[in-house]
């Protein structure tokens, strides 16, 4: 019975046959999302990608795991509307958690989106054509692959692959989960004794902890393994590893801090190209990476010990997260230290306070409903939703096997793959809201334009001329944040004006165009005048005295709003 | 870089106007190449270093060996050195310390009092019982120069001092890297001081009692002074913004660049884009990490800026290690002109480094790591008993330039100029490099107590011995087996900061049981706690023994070396 309901269960999870690549009405549609993909799957997936949409992607590894597996990137732009760094854009990543699935899937499923979908969707094909997408799905490669093909609990196969000496005991890795009964599961491991401190629950599957006075009827031994190195403690050191997501240099602290930290910040190959790739791309503007689960949209800080960030930079975030609640039914919108929980080292803060980019980490699928509205999705209401939706397939049952150290005792609990991502008959809309929540944010990113240009004869001057031409920032978000401002790493947005007959004299810039006066730039080089951001929407007034004449070419260069130039003739 | 400012240089030469207008107000200097190198032989140039190192290592392959650590940006190797008795033994397995050389490109005197204990080594080992005695069993870790490439400015033309590593960075966030850095505008070899007369300046040439009008310092308003100068480096506004050398070479303070208690670069000038962002810090980290048998870090400064975080956080089992360490400085200092052993750690009130290599070893590997600080100040010269109202800052100055126009080099006298934006000005001061570089006739006398302070320091390392090994009857073939293991050194075989690190890598002892033995109760696998110096730790097990069967113990701590014994139950035969 019990070898049934385990088939119905993989049946229902994983194993669903992948449905046929296909042409759809759209673009080519390589990449199926039936299923959850293994690894070289992914490669495959992203290769199909690349080789279905040749002029719209580029495919590269940004380094190597630790086991040696390649850290796929996919770049989706569309070359033929300008160079990829001259654009804003967006990078993505996911499943920094070897055990948090989904991620990966919702990034390859944005990537399929914007190219299938380009030559139909003109709000798609603005975003391509405008703006850069990186799309990383998957930085912790060897935890995917291990979470799929080894033993499992829902949480475990968390961190990389580097061995730790986690128990201080002069041997690495030396004692982690044992699948005791040979099944392929790792489930939660109780024993019947009259001195325990748990009993079973209303609904007996669950266990609950007694009160002093209360008699119990059941040990919680943890989950399901042995001793292996005979210290008396539990699974204290099983494979790997360093958390990706505590190892960046923002607000990091070591591992008797933090756990999981590693032994400095980016000390993991993982971490270090994904730093490398940001630091190597100015260009980007945004960040978001993808985790599980609970349906949070973070927003940093991630660390207790970081100051609570600037007004205006705030401004944008709420008005970023409350759209992202309405595209994600479920989800809440949150500061990850104070309403989730505070960490250090996270990919978040690096993004955001490291680097000055406005940074989400979102936590990827809510599996019940909270029906009796308390706030919390209790253990009851899970065990409703696999009874009801699942077959009872998410949770397995108590059942009795012999384990070599405790002897007669209970295995039970949620399989590995139901308890923090969607089945896959839902998958598909969890990455579809997601991928446009991403989309929504890429909208958001800034982009300047030369808005107008006009030329007027200069008073009093023989062949002097005055050259107006307004700027502006056509995207929600400044072309630098507040926090790049104030941790000096945002590089200014610089106006320029050349021309092979022409010399500049002198040059002023007015930066509020309602009230402001336009103010004299004393400077050695008037033909470059240099602007400490433009805010979203926002406009600045460059003015230049030129003498000469001929072709002038005014050109705005911003670090993460692209590039505009605009060519005037004049005599 | 050196072309760079070169360029910068011969553009303005090539200034015409500017050139006929110089020559119209101010009697043009000839463009003078350096009279004689500051520093001729006695420093090591990256490649002479190198050569040095591989020279050392030929001559004595059985007590010195190479290994290179790393590369620094420019491509420059990172290399340490081992020495001990590569006979005996196994090598990576015995206590050791480590000696640093200079972390700071302009503290060059550091990374030769590392080469000068090398030099040492070599040529005392073969007659001296005790250094043979000492390196069978110890080792020492040299690495000279961990920043090559600051350094590498003490040696070039133009000389423009750089203590960080080369890292090309936007300082002034215009979309271009170190466009706009010091140069050498007269062509006298060194870029140097520019004072411009000022009278919104901040700047005064220093007047008053014991006044020497070439030092240029802050004018206090307080004391009725007003400013009269602007002091820049001497340079030009490349990039036309108005702004003077304010995008030199970047690069970051390799003493800044640590994880422990880091701060950014918008806090602290010169940390890094993020803690090891420098291939040369990495390459230190890489290399403590991966050297558990490193007990003891010695690192060489000129001069006494912080280095560290404060006391505060030292378990107090730890304190006395530092005082012991600061002690033996001291006795290593004697006789020995403008050092002053001073402490480990941060005063209270006093100044206090962040991101620092101390700091990470100590409080990030709870690894004991001591500054030797040298060259605190010119010989001769100390403190004020008297309060006179001066700052030991301005004191200091005063001395420091008294110091070497005594000496005849390190200060290049005012000299008037024609700058072709910001009009007259004069050029001169101390010559890069000078406060932090003892000149080469002083220099072995200066790094001389680093020399004495490492050797010793190898006498401290902890050290264990596997003692009281017995068998005891119990009854018939079942045997209580007990042993010792203590710690002959002084110093602990873990600090109790690695401790609180949760980075203790444990003290194993095992017993090898043969065939005729078995295990009756307990274990034989010890993971033991941390030893303490001179102190040792119990441990038994109940064992059956055949007569005459015979145990092995061995033991091994990961900074104390490692250490066997052996022992046998009465045979029948006996």
């Amino acid at each position: 019975m019990r070898r049934l309901r385990l088939i119905a269960t993989a049946a229902l999870l994983a194993l669903a046959p992948a449905s046929a690549p296909g042409q759809s009405a759209l673009g080519p549609r390589p990449v199926s999302f039936e299923r959850y993909h293994a690894y070289a799957e992914l490669v495959a997936a992203l290769r199909a990608l690349n080789r279905a949409y040749p002029s719209r992607t580029r495919l590269r590894s940004m380094g190597r795991s630790y086991e040696g597996r390649e850290l796929w990137l996919l770049t989706v732009f569309n070359p033929a509307t300008g160079k990829e760094k001259d654009k804003a854009a967006i990078y993505v990543d996911g499943n920094a958690h070897g055990n948090e699935l989904q991620g990966a899937e919702a990034i390859l499923y944005l990537a399929q989106h914007l190219l299938s979908r380009y030559s139909e969707s003109p709000a798609v094909r603005r975003l391509v054509d405008e703006r850069v997408f990186y799309l990383a799905p998957c930085i912790n490669p060897d935890g995917r692959e291990a979470f799929l093909t080894s033993p499992n609990s829902p949480h475990s196969s968390r961190r990389n692959r580097r061995p730790v000496d986690d128990d201080q005991d002069g041997l690495t890795d030396e004692d982690g989960l044992d699948d005791i009964d040979g099944d392929g599961r790792i489930l939660l491991m109780r024993k019947r004794d009259p001195l325990g401190d748990y009993k079973p629950g209303a609904d007996p599957r669950i266990m609950v902890r007694c009160k002093p006075g209360e008699l119990g009827s059941y040990r919680l031994l943890g989950w399901e393994g042995i001793d292996n190195d005979g210290d008396g403690r539990l699974n204290e050191d099983g494979p790997g590893g360093v958390d990706l997501n505590r190892n960046f240099p923002s607000s990091w602290r070591p591992r008797h801090i933090q756990a999981g930290a590693g032994d400095y910040p980016l000390s993991e190959p993982e971490t270090r190209a994904v730093a490398s790739f940001l630091e190597e791309h100015p260009n980007i503007a945004a960040i978001q990476s993808f985790h599980n689960d609970g349906g949070l949209i973070l927003r940093p800080p991630g660390a207790k010990s970081e100051r609570e960030i600037p007004a205006a930079d705030r401004r944008i975030y709420d008005a970023m997260g409350a759209r992202g609640e309405r595209t994600l039914p479920g989800y809440r919108y949150l500061l990850a230290s104070r309403d989730l929980y505070p960490a250090h080292g996270a990919f978040l803060d690096w993004g955001y306070l490291g680097l000055g980019v406005l940074s989400f980490s979102n936590e990827l699928f809510v599996m019940p409903r909270d029906h009796d509205k308390d706030g919390e999705v209790s253990e009851a209401e899970r065990l409703r939703w696999s009874d009801e939706m699942l077959d009872g397939a998410g949770f397995q049952s108590w059942y009795p096997v012999s384990h070599p150290r405790y002897g007669a005792i209970e295995l039970g609990g949620w399989n590995k793959l139901a308890r923090r991502m969607p089945p896959t008959w839902l998958l598909a809309e969890e990455c579809h809201r997601n991928a446009r929540f991403v989309m929504y944010h890429a909208s958001m990113m800034p982009r300047v334009a030369v808005a107008s240009t006009r030329v007027r004869r200069a008073p009093g001057g023989e062949l002097v001329f005055r050259i107006e031409a307004v700027f502006e920032n056509r995207g929600f978000m400044p072309t630098s944040t507040a926090r790049a401002r104030s941790i000096k790493v945002a590089v200014k947005d610089r106006l320029e004006i050349r021309g092979a007959e022409i010399k500049v004299l002198s040059a002023a810039l007015q930066t509020d165009l309602d009230q402001g006066r336009s103010e004299l730039v004393d400077t050695r080089r008037p033909e470059r005048v240099l602007v400490e951001g433009i805010p979203g929407r926002g406009r600045v007034k460059a003015t230049w005295l030129v003498s000469g004449r001929g072709r002038v070419v005014v050109t705005i260069t911003s670090e993460k709003g692209g590039s505009a130039t605009e060519v005037l003739n004049f005599e | 870089m050196a072309r760079r400012a070169m360029a910068a240089a011969s553009v303005w030469l090539a200034s015409a106007a500017m050139a006929a207008a110089a020559q119209a107000q101010t009697p043009s200097p000839p463009p003078a190449v350096p009279a004689t190198p500051l520093y001729p032989a006695e420093y090591h140039n990256a490649e002479r270093l190198e050569e040095r190192l591989r020279a050392l290592a030929a001559a004595a392959p059985d007590l010195i060996r190479l290994r290179r650590i790393g590369r620094s940006r420019l491509g420059r190797p990172i290399t340490a050195a081992l020495v001990t008795n590569f006979k005996v033994g196994l090598t990576d397995a015995k206590p050791a310390a480590a000696l640093v050389g200079n972390l700071d490109g302009d503290e060059a005197a550091a990374g030769e009092a590392a080469l000068r204990t090398l030099e040492f080594l070599a040529a005392a080992y073969a007659q001296s019982p005790s250094l043979q005695s000492l390196l069978r069993d110890r080792a020492l870790w040299v690495i000279p120069r961990p920043n090559p490439d600051g350094t590498e400015m003490l040696f070039s033309t133009p000389m423009s001092s750089h203590g960080k590593t080369f890292a090309p960075r936007d300082d002034d966030r215009d979309g271009d890297r170190d466009e706009d850095g010091p140069a050498d505008l007269d062509g006298d070899g060194y870029a140097l001081t520019m004072r411009v007369p000022s009278d919104t300046g901040a700047w005064v040439a220093d007047q008053g009692p014991g006044a020497d009008p070439d030092l240029m310092r802050l004018a206090r308003p307080g004391r009725g002074e007003r400013g009269r100068f602007r002091v820049l480096r001497e340079g030009l506004d490349d990039d036309g913004d108005g702004a003077f050398n304010e995008d030199g070479p970047g690069g970051a303070y390799l003493d800044r660049n640590f994880p422990i208690r880091w701060r950014p670069s918008h806090q602290v000038e010169g940390a890094g884009r993020y803690p090891l962002s420098e291939p040369e810090s990495r390459a230190l980290a890489d290399f403590f990490l991966g050297q558990p048998s490193i007990g003891l870090v010695i690192h060489t400064h000129i001069g006494a800026r912080a280095l560290s975080s404060g006391l505060e956080e030292v378990p107090k089992e730890d304190a006395p290690l530092f005082e012991a360490l600061r002690r033996q400085f001291e006795r290593a200092l004697e006789g020995a002109e403008g050092g002053r052993a001073l402490g480990a750690f941060a005063r209270p009130g006093g100044a206090r480094a962040s991101g620092s290599f101390q700091d990470w070893l100590y409080h990030g590997l709870g690894i004991l790591a001591f500054p030797a600080r040298i060259w605190t100040r010119p010989p001769g010269w100390s403190p004020a008993e008297e309060d006179d109202g001066l700052d030991d800052e301005l004191r200091l100055s005063r001395a420091w330039l008294a110091f070497f126009k005594k000496q005849g080099q390190g200060f290049v006298p005012w000299k008037a100029m024609l700058h072709p934006t910001l009009g007259r000005v004069s050029i001169g001061g101390l010559t890069p490099f000078t406060v932090r570089t003892p000149p080469g006739s002083l220099l072995n006398e200066a790094v001389a107590p680093v020399v004495r302070f490492a050797i010793n320091a190898l006498y401290l390392l902890p050290e264990i011995e596997l003692r009281q090994v017995t068998l005891s009857a119990l009854k018939g073939p079942i045997y209580k087996l007990s042993f010792e293991l203590h710690n002959r050194g002084f110093l602990p075989t873990q600090t109790a900061r690695a401790r609180a690190l949760k980075r203790a890598a444990p003290t194993i002892a095992r017993v090898e049981l043969p065939a005729n033995a078995a295990l009756v109760q307990g274990a034989t696998r010890f993971v033991l706690p941390p030893i303490a110096g001179r102190s040792s730790v119990k441990r038994a097990a109940v064992v059956s023994c055949a007569p005459g069967a015979s145990l092995r113990l061995t033991a091994a701590a990961p900074r104390g070396g490692r250490a066997q014994a052996q022992v046998t139950a009465p045979g029948a035969g006996q």
